[in-house]
């Protein structure tokens, strides 16, 4: 019976060995490894940083790309055209049944939801303070994109198990969603640091980042649904405010570069010499949240160079009608204007962003093609390409080319995700949108800044200004807007958001004014029509239907959720 | 068994009293000797004086004396041979018969054995007879091939150690993976394909769990059960058994490629047809035939194609006589040679075996070759009359090699007839950008895996009483893999081997990897077995266990690039790169029992269960309780047909059970999963950041283990005194739980785990009869058949979207795993008035690729639905890949000592498509070669019986015509000579007078001498559907002649 003693402890020992069944991963970490931590909330946060818009962030999740095709680019605008139509800007693109934006913003939602859930969790709240005012800042900025792009849409603040009912609900109102994301922002203003480390969210980004988003669905709210958004529009404003007041950013400006250039070569900004000033990217103080490169370590790795000044991008003439003249009026107002009849004739006394965008005929300018700039003096002129406007629509992009010895790809240059300027003209167009006017003092403190870095000796926009020559005060706000952020990505939210696409965006794409000009007789290879205005039509045929102002549900989220429904007009 | 432990019983008994009693009766008494059937004393046998304890044992020549008086009933016990009852009388010799009948009455299932007689379940049971003799094994079951009804046995592949054989019990219960569980001598070895490490010689039986008696192995057993015993040392004299064969392989079944002529032909015949004769390839092939036999050296000679083509070129060489597919493979042999020792006490036992297997590869170029080697040891000891202590060590290694690059020999991709192998003085030759592979393989490195493994298996066994034993298992093996792949820079040369033309890869790319993983598992299991008779008929007997396994396994590695030649260590010059490691650890925990009842051996009741616990799942999932019970029912056994004499055996079994598979779960299921990316993020601060990410996949807290549901309604019978024996099964299998993929919104994140949502049926028959008549006493034979069917079918998906396909679906809702659909070929287009109508109806919508290229000669398809449309919806069910059927045929004779075995093996009810390339379309692509079966048989107006539409290059009219369909699909039916055996055992008196020898034997067996096939284009029926890789290594035909001595 000794043995049988014996044996029963060899099945006590198998039983209590057949508990010991909380087998840990080895080679990938599990959730107590990770959220025990707050240096893997750091780490788990840092993903969040490569989904914001780039120059080109994905093909597919092309809610990333800031300048090449996709949701939010100036090419799917009324302002630029490629080379070949594109079906969002001539309205007839299709219903697709798997959408990666759709796919890949719920997909990182996710994940922002995984570590403010895990968070909750974690006793010691302020070690991880800044991961979670992160996580909330890219929740509000991904459902930003969604609302943008599908406007109503499930909201979801925790990650859901399979079961959930959300994954058959019907969808929330766009400004239940919008309401969720002014709060996650106001509190990862208050958890995230007013200097944060180079190329993460401070306290500045979620503010600005607000005052984009307030604004937005206000307009949204007032233009679509008669909706009245005074709190949107106060909480933009005072989201700016704070920005401004903080005084943490400025606008760029360079005396050594002067006006012009100031506005030119921060676009291209790197840590090398990329400008005769010699600043590099330390100098700007504009930039308040930007997608960062190098050309060593994060090239750029698509060839925005030659994109911007030769294949990729069409301006239109009405772009380039946009900019003002010196006097502060438009050109269809302004005694300066010097029409189009000569080579370069419309760039006189005209708003210096106008030259520091486009390229005059003639001008000198390089590109890293064997063509750039060596010693930047003067001496780099002489081995200069000089420009011949006789190709594209006849406005040829200058904005986003470096002009240094770079190979293809490799630009280092940043993306401005946010810049202070946006946060200025926001701060202009939300107080006027909310009291349906604006004193000079703010207009001074927000257009007229931007306005002047680039031009100094302009007349300022001011209600004496407007009423003196009968200008319309938010056409005016939009349109320095427009011109400030030309290729960064707002023009067509812009237009969604004012309601105004319904009458931009059917408009052709045109080109520059041939009939009676120097064009006519100089530019021999000019083949395609023109409109009655005797200006190049690039793109003709195009609609915009209310169903336009949102993308359609993927066709398989449909099925998958049949209360979902499809946005209307894509039925 | 009971008789076993019985006659165990007894002897310890005698011995007791016999060393007790020793001195007193010394040198008194009756003496006499028992002797073993081959004529040597029998060593330990009992006699014992009946109804006393009055009992001797004889000594090492078998001798005995007992004091009792003459004439006493004294009963003669050994283990192994029948009880024999006699009188004492002086000087007596009794001679002990084997009791073969013994061994075949007890069949292992699981954690214990049972009487066949018994048996309720689904058990076939293979002895090692099955093994023995076959010439080299690359595995046991290679042996097996369908041969036992209900096990289906597949191969990949003839490359050393590469044979990947699979083998699944009745076929598919899901679509997720569900091989059978292989317990070796108690303890669980991870796959069929671990089975290659072991010696087929040291294997005493198989147990296949067919039905609900696998449910002892609960979570485990949805494919069903193996269990493998193996030898053990006996009681007796020590016994040494050599063992050892020479196999000579030829290359069995190989499609044959055009010979420069024909390809010559072909290729102006196509060019011709496409209206393209400006080709240069229509110039080459004129060179062909003008140049046949011999070559252009372009440093000696200019061009015919002047700088217009071929201008990368050194040579155009016109070789007739390299057979290209034909010369990369040929003939090899194989050995392999076994060597046991055991023998025993009453005490204690013991068994020593060694083993040495090579194989050869029938790739005539690079090393290619699989060595294995096997140690093993086994051996008992009685520790008290009650416990018993047994050991088992194992060690096998393997060995295998093989080139590095072999992938470039078995590709689809075989350039024209005519390029050499080699230049004229043997060196690598290379065309173009076109490396011969031949020299690839020769110099480019190789592909080598040494694996180690190593296990213990201690099991202490204690008979507590009559009624009640206990046996307590520890196991633990750990197994070590190393591959090592290097590849070399190889220099190419012209054809005249004058000119050095390309090194490949370039020293920089040259390199050297090794990877290294090591598994150990851990088992231990413990159990008791009470077994009682009440009342002489009330035979019960109980089953309690518990049982823990664990496994961890790890593995890492690295490449280093810009090697030196000839170093056998990793090594590099260049970049140095970690192979992703990868570690994980699982464990088991169990407890199961078993209970039986039988009334009078008529009636027999079984039920057993498992409670297993899996570290796979979440603690709130782990747990879940299997079990099966079977009733039988042996109507043979009943007063009214007792005494019928015809009918030794009827029994009717009936049995149910659920089983479980994890298969398809990882390891660490309901966990999420996180991995850490050093500086790969965006730019922050100064470098890139370092993220963490999911793993990509939603953690499930829900899913558990899918539970089969097994239904078996069984018949076994017996006629003539055995002579005509045989089983017929009827089974179903169900699987409502099925863990599928499912389509979840893209709001949950990331990817969705799969869930037990689908629903998966399966159900056939099996069968097996034997006739063995003993005509006299020196001739005998025996004629048998089994025959197995079983078919699948995927019932839902559980609502994942079914996407209409053709070709080969693996998982299609309402059809079997693994179909194939295609159009119904409708013949051949004549004339251009039936094309011109054809197309006309049918070229408007369609979706099946009907091309406005179409030409007369080409293939006409159904339109199914009569819809007017030929689209995807006229997609018909072509059959399944995997063969419904297995059969097979034997015939055995002895006379003397002669013995004959023929087994015919086949399979049918398979649908093979080899889809659409190089090897399939013959001149799809004009500088490849491609197989010789269209030569005479294309379609033109003079032969319009050709199968081959006219020869073209254009890939549309080649989708068309070759895409799946009732023409372009193979029949996989095949019958198959898998086994001719003929031996002699040499008469005993002869081997005898050597003095050491006690039996030998001779043999010579051959396998797969002979098929029947209907598959069209020279594959082995038994390959793999379009097979790649090394599934393009032909089936071999093995000559093996043997010897079998022991001393």
């Amino acid at each position: 019976m000794k043995t049988l003693r014996y044996i029963l402890t060899v099945f006590a020992a198998a039983a209590t060995a057949a508990s010991c069944m909380n087998l840990e991963p080895k080679d990938q970490m599990g959730d107590a490894q990770v959220w025990s931590f707050p240096s893997n909330y750091t780490l788990f946060a840092n993903q969040f940083y490569g989904w914001t818009r780039d120059f080109q962030g994905s093909t597919s999740a092309d809610y990333m790309n800031g300048v090449f095709d996709g949701a939010h680019a100036d090419i799917r605008s009324d302002l630029v055209a490629g080379p070949n139509a594109n079906p969002f800007g001539q309205g007839n693109n299709a219903i697709q049944n798997k959408d990666d934006n759709y796919n890949a913003l719920y997909k990182r939602i996710y994940y922002t939801n995984l570590l403010l859930k895990n968070a909750k969790n974690y006793e010691n709240a302020d070690a991880i303070a800044t991961p979670v005012g992160e996580a909330l800042f890219f929740r509000a900025y991904l459902y930003f994109e969604l609302v943008q792009l599908y406007g109503n849409i499930i909201y979801l603040d925790t990650p859901v198990d399979l079961d959930s009912e959300k994954l058959t609900a019907k969808r929330d109102d766009r400004l239940t969603v919008i309401n969720n994301c002014v709060k996650d922002l106001k509190e990862a203003a208050e958890l995230l640091p007013d200097a944060p480390e180079a190329g993460r969210v401070g306290k500045g980004a979620a503010n600005a980042l607000l005052s984009r988003v307030a604004l937005f669905e206000g307009t949204w709210q007032k233009y679509h649904n008669n909706a009245a958004a005074a709190e949107l529009f106060d909480d933009a404003a005072k989201a700016a405010k704070a920005v401004i007041e903080s005084k943490q950013y400025k606008l760029f400006y360079s005396d050594a570069l002067g006006p012009k250039d100031s506005y030119r070569y921060m676009f291209i900004l790197e840590n090398v010499d990329c400008n005769p000033a010699k600043l590099t990217k330390a100098d700007n103080t504009e930039y308040i949240f930007a997608r960062r490169h190098d050309e060593a370590t994060k090239k750029i790795g698509a060839n925005i160079t030659h994109a911007a000044q030769n294949s990729g991008f069409y301006v239109t003439k009405k772009m380039a009608d946009m900019y003002r003249c010196q006097d502060g009026l438009p050109i269809a107002k302004s005694p300066l204007f010097g029409g189009y009849n000569a080579q370069n004739s419309e760039f006189t006394a005209r708003d210096n962003r106008m030259n520091a965008t486009l390229l005059m005929h003639g001008q000198k300018y390089w590109n890293n093609d064997g063509k750039w700039r060596n010693v930047w003096t003067e001496a780099d002129e002489a081995d200069a390409l000089s420009c011949d406007r006789r190709s594209q629509s006849g406005y040829i992009n200058n904005k986003w080319a470096t002009e240094r010895k770079v190979d293809d790809t490799n630009e280092g240059y940043d993306y401005p995700i946010i810049r202070y300027a946006e946060v200025l003209l926001n701060y202009a167009e939300a107080i006027y949108e909310k009291d349906g006017s604006i004193s000079d003092a703010d207009l001074d403190l927000s257009v007229n800044e931007v306005r002047h870095r680039s031009n100094p000796a302009m007349v300022k926009l001011s209600n004496a200004l407007v009423s003196a020559n009968g200008l319309d005060m938010l056409e005016e706000i939009r349109a320095e807007r427009t011109v400030e952020l030309f290729m960064e990505g707002f023009r067509i939210d812009d237009l969604k958001r004012w309601k105004t696409a319904e009458t931009e965006m059917p408009q052709n794409l045109t080109g520059v004014k041939v009939t009676d000009t120097w064009f006519q007789t100089n530019w021999a290879g000019q083949t395609r029509p023109l409109d009655e205005n005797g200006c190049i039509i690039l793109y003709d045929g195009r609609v915009w239907g209310q169903k336009n102002y949102l993308h359609p549900i993927p066709g398989n989220e449909l099925q998958l959720n049949k209360n979902l429904g499809q946005n209307p007009g894509w039925e | 068994m009971s008789k076993t432990i019985s006659s165990i019983l007894r002897m310890a008994l005698v011995a007791v009293s016999m060393l007790s009693g020793a001195a007193a009766f010394a040198q008194k008494g009756v003496s006499g000797r028992v002797m073993e059937p081959n004529g040597y004393g029998a060593i330990g046998a009992a006699v014992m004086v009946d109804g006393t304890s009055n009992g001797v044992i004889t000594d090492f020549d078998g001798n005995f004396t007992i004091n009792a008086p003459e004439g006493s009933a004294v009963t003669v016990t050994m283990i192994g041979f029948k009880d024999v009852k006699t009188t004492l009388k002086q000087g007596m010799v009794v001679t002990l018969e084997e009791d073969s009948q013994l061994l075949d009455e007890v069949v292992v299932v699981g954690y214990g054995t049972v009487k066949k007689e018994s048996l309720s379940g689904a058990v076939a049971v293979v002895k090692e007879e099955m093994l023995q003799e076959k010439g080299s094994l690359s595995s046991p079951v290679q042996a097996l091939q369908g041969q036992v009804p209900g096990v289906i046995i597949t191969r990949a592949s003839s490359a050393p150690g590469d044979e990947s054989w699979s083998m699944s019990l009745r076929g598919a219960v899901s679509a997720n993976s569900t091989e059978p569980l292989v317990v070796i001598d108690g303890v669980a070895y991870e796959s069929v394909n671990e089975l290659r490490l072991l010696n087929s010689s040291d294997i005493a039986s198989m147990s296949f769990l067919k039905d609900g008696a696998a449910a002892i192995y609960g979570s485990r057993a949805a494919g069903g059960v193996v269990l493998i015993t193996t030898k053990k040392g006996k009681a007796g004299k020590a016994k040494v058994d050599y063992n050892g064969s020479f196999t000579v392989k030829t290359v069995g079944r190989l499609p044959s490629l055009m010979t420069l002529d024909q390809w010559s032909d072909a290729v102006v015949q196509t060019l011709e047809n496409d209206g393209t004769v400006g080709n240069v390839w229509y110039n080459y092939a004129q060179l062909a035939k003008q140049y046949a036999g011999g070559y252009i050296d372009l440093s000696t000679q200019p061009s015919p194609f002047g700088t217009t083509a071929f201008t990368d070129v050194e040579d155009f060489v016109f070789d007739n006589t390299v057979d290209w597919f034909g010369s990369i493979f040929g003939p090899a042999y194989s050995t392999n040679h076994d060597l046991a020792v055991s023998g025993g006490t009453d005490i204690s036992s013991y068994r020593v075996s060694l083993g040495y297997l090579y194989d050869g590869s029938p790739l005539q170029y690079g090393q290619n070759n699989n060595k294995r080697y096997n140690f093993r040891i086994s051996n008992s000891f009685k520790l008290s009359d009650a416990v018993t202590l047994e050991s088992i060590v194992g060690y096998n290694r393997q060995d295998q090699i093989a080139p590095v690059d072999v992938g470039a020999l078995l590709s689809t991709t075989v350039p024209m007839p005519g390029l050499p192998l080699f230049s004229i003085d043997g060196k690598p030759y290379r065309w173009g950008t076109w490396n011969s592979p031949a020299a690839q393989a020769e110099y480019g490195g190789t592909n080598s895996l040494a694996v180690s493994a190593f296990n213990v298996n201690e099991t202490l066994k204690v008979k507590f009483t009559e009624w009640l034993d206990g046996n307590v298992n520890l196991g633990y093996s750990t197994s070590q893999a190393q591959r090592t792949k290097v590849n070399h820079s190889v220099e190419y040369y012209n054809y005249t081997g004058t000119k050095m033309i390309a090194l490949n890869p370039t020293a920089a790319n040259s390199s050297y990897e090794q990877t290294s993983s090591r598994t150990d598992f851990y088992s231990a299991s413990a159990y008791l077995n009470a077994h009682k008779l009440f009342a002489g008929v009330h035979n019960t007997s109980l089953t309690l266990g518990t049982q823990y396994e664990f496994k961890d396994y790890n593995y890492f590695g690295a490449n280093a690039k810009d090697i030196q030649n000839g170093l056998e260590v990793i090594n590099g010059a260049g970049d140095i790169t970690l192979v992703k490691p990868s570690r994980y650890q699982f464990a088991v925990g169990s407890f199961f029992g078993r209970a039986n009842y039988d009334y009078a051996s008529k009636y027999l009741v079984e039920l057993n269960a498992r409670y297993d616990g899996s570290s796979k799942f979440l603690p709130q999932n782990r747990w879940a309780f299997f079990w099966g019970s079977s009733l039988a029912w042996r109507i043979g056994q009943e007063e009214f047909l007792k005494d019928v004499s015809w009918l030794s055996e009827l029994k009717l079994r009936a049995s149910y059970g659920e089983v479980g598979n994890q298969s398809g779960i990882s390891n660490y299921d309901g966990t999420q999963l996180y991995t850490m990316t050093a500086s790969s993020g965006a730019l922050i601060g100064n470098g890139l950041a370092s993220i963490i990410t999911t793993n990509g996949s939603f953690a499930s807290t829900s899913r558990t283990w899918e539970r089969i549901k097994n239904y078996n309604l069984g018949l076994d019978f017996g006629f003539l005194d055995g002579r005509l024996s045989g089983m017929f099964e009827l089974f179903q299998k169900k699987n409502d739980n099925m863990l599928v993929s499912i389509d979840y919104p893209v709001l949950i994140g990331d990817s969705a785990p799969k869930a037990n949502t689908g629903k998966f049926k399966a159900w056939g028959y099996e069968g097996q009869i034997t006739w063995r008549d003993q005509v006299s006493r020196d001739f005998s034979y025996n004629v048998g058949a089994t025959y197995t069917f079983a078919r699948n079918k995927l019932v839902d998906l559980g609502g994942s979207a079914t996407i209409v396909n053709n070709a080969f679906v693996s998982n299609r809702e309402g059809y079997p795993l693994n179909s194939i659909f295609g159009l119904q070929y409708g013949g051949k287009i004549e004339n251009e008035t039936q094309r011109q109508a054809y197309y006309d109806k049918y070229y408007e919508g369609n979706t099946v690729g009907l091309t406005s290229d179409i030409r007369v000669g080409d293939n006409m398809f159904v339109d199914q639905t009569g819809d007017g449309k030929l689209t995807e919806e006229d997609y018909i069910y072509l059959g399944t890949d995997t063969p419904e059927v297995q059969f097979s045929f034997n015939f055995g004779a002895q006379y003397k000592g002669f013995d004959l075995q023929v087994v015919f093996q086949g399979a049918g009810n398979r649908v093979m498509y080899n889809g659409i390339n190089n090897w399939t379309v013959p001149m799809r692509a004009l500088y490849t070669n491609t197989t010789s079966v269209s030569v005479g048989k294309v379609w033109s107006a003079d032969n319009p019986s050709g199968h081959y539409p006219p020869y073209t290059t254009k890939s549309s009219v080649n989708n068309y015509n070759y895409q799946s369909s009732t023409w372009s699909v193979s029949d996989g039916f095949y019958v198959r000579l898998k086994n001719v055996s003929v031996g002699y055992s040499l008469p005993e008196n002869f081997v005898r007078r050597t003095g050491f020898l006690s039996g030998a034997r001779i043999y010579f067996t051959g396998t797969d001498l002979w098929e029947f096939t209907r598959v069209l284009d020279g594959w082995d029926p038994e390959a793999k559907s379009a097979p790649s890789s090394t599934s393009r290594y032909p089936f071999m035909r093995g000559y093996a002649f043997g010897v079998n001595l022991n001393f």
